[in-house]
């Protein structure tokens, strides 16, 4: 038993899928085990640390890849392809994110309350970490997901590329977008201007 | 090119860059200002990386598992059950029920249509079978009929051949009036008869009657057994007697 553990280790990602395709239990353990925690973390980050959220859509992921295995292209990186299920995930999640939003709209308080409210928000996220992140969600989609496969998941230009099915070009001049957005909205944390 | 990047924002400050390396950068940071807040960015972030998600959520895993065992446990079974009663599809969705139901539904619809009452059914059936009948009749007596003529010719032709030794009879004109007005109520019984059967096939009731009249017209010809006529052409003395009566 330790030797097919080891085994199924030592086997790669794609080959992972296939024995999983063939309904290998201890496949699916490998496949689970190397990827729950990086895809619950990327979800943490993409949908504002929303645990019970992220935690269902970690499972609405492994689901389909139960249930529909075939759907991953062999040739193609597992990897890549994991992101790309979990991008537009997010993409689905924003959009439902929007609906609600308009839907509450119309029983929001009015702006004045609000501003109060965001000032003393502002005083408790006092942590580069909290304001980072806020400063992440806000940007835009397509932006934000970039930011987020570069810097958290360590995924290079050209994975990104593959993921998100756009230019490397593309996935460069985001990239620089978001840093440099995110940079501006960020600098009052910069020790250099409290001073 | 990131971690070229990325160096150049550890390592230095603005004004210590090369041109070189001021130009590389120079799509993302224009001016000093903009190189302090990507670095302090940067270096934020590198303590974020140190901030790991674990998600210690055994129920997620249960449930996968649970959900692996169902899809894949129809694995080891027959192909056309898993095909029939796939085990992630909802239950209206599974093509073996939709069979089941089908079946079922085509049975239902034919014990009903088999247990509906019709009450025409046995009016139906009676006249069909009386048309049946009266075309068997029909056969029948243009069977007698035929074999009659035939008899009829058989007697024609005997007598054809004694009509030379044969005197002729003074009352020979009410004789062939005789003949000929039988003659003609053989037709019109004919047509009676045409009558009749058509009546027969409108109403069933009515068909004892008619198969009575028929019996009774049939047995007056029997009984008078005077269904010849003399060919004109041996004794043209008939002839005379006939006059234009228009």
């Amino acid at each position: 038993m330790r030797i097919f553990q080891k085994q199924v280790k030592q086997l790669s990602d794609e080959e992972l899928m296939k024995l999983l395709s063939k309904g290998n239990q201890k496949a699916f353990d490998e496949i689970y085990h190397r990827y729950s925690d990086v895809l619950f973390g990327y979800f943490m980050k993409m949908l504002a640390r929303d645990k019970e959220k992220c935690e269902d859509m970690v499972h609405d992921l492994f689901a389909k890849i139960i249930r529909k295995p075939d759907y991953f292209n062999v040739n193609r990186s597992f990897r890549t392809w994991v992101f790309s299920v979990a991008c537009n995930m997010c993409k689905n999640e924003y959009k439902r994110m929007s609906v609600r939003k308009h839907v509450s709209n119309d029983f929001e308080p009015t702006k004045s309350l609000q501003a109060e409210s965001d000032t003393l928000k502002k005083v408790h996220e006092s942590t580069f970490s909290e304001s980072f992140y806020k400063a992440l969600n806000a940007l835009d989609e397509k932006h934000k997901n970039v930011f987020a496969l570069r810097h958290f998941e360590g995924l290079s230009m050209k994975e990104i590329a593959e993921t998100l099915e756009i230019n490397e070009g593309t996935v460069k001049s985001r990239l620089f977008y978001a840093t440099k957005t995110l940079a501006k909205e960020l600098k009052e944390f910069n020790p250099i201007y409290n001073q | 090119m990131e971690e070229r990047l990325l160096e150049i924002f550890k390592k230095s400050s603005y004004h210590q860059l090369s041109s070189e390396e001021k130009e590389f950068i120079s799509e993302l940071c224009a001016n000093e200002e903009d190189f302090e807040n990507v670095k302090h960015l940067y270096s934020g972030m590198e303590s974020l990386a140190d901030e790991s998600f674990q998600m210690n959520s055994d129920t997620v895993k249960n449930q996968l598992d649970a959900e692996f065992k169902e899809v894949h446990s129809a694995d080891s079974g027959f192909r056309i059950l898993k095909f029939l009663f796939p085990p992630i599809a909802p239950i209206y969705a599974k093509p073996g029920m939709q069979i089941a139901f089908l079946l079922l539904f085509i049975v239902t619809i034919y014990v009903a249509i088999n247990r509906m009452p019709i009450n025409d059914e046995k009016a139906v059936l009676y006249s069909q079978n009386t048309e049946q009948e009266d075309l068997k009749r029909s056969e029948e007596k243009a069977e007698t009929r035929e074999n009659k003529t035939e008899q009829n010719d058989d007697k024609l032709t005997e007598a054809n051949t004694l009509i030379p030794e044969l005197s002729i009879p003074e009352d020979l004109t009410e004789s062939a009036e005789i003949i000929s007005n039988d003659f003609m109520i053989a037709e019109v019984d004919e047509s009676i008869e045409d009558v009749l059967l058509m009546d027969e096939m409108v109403s069933p009731e009515m068909a004892p009657t008619t198969a009575m009249a028929i019996a009774g017209v049939e047995g007056e010809i029997d009984n008078d057994e005077l269904f010849f006529i003399e060919p004109i052409g041996d004794n043209l003395e008939l002839l005379d007697d006939l006059f234009v009566t228009f």
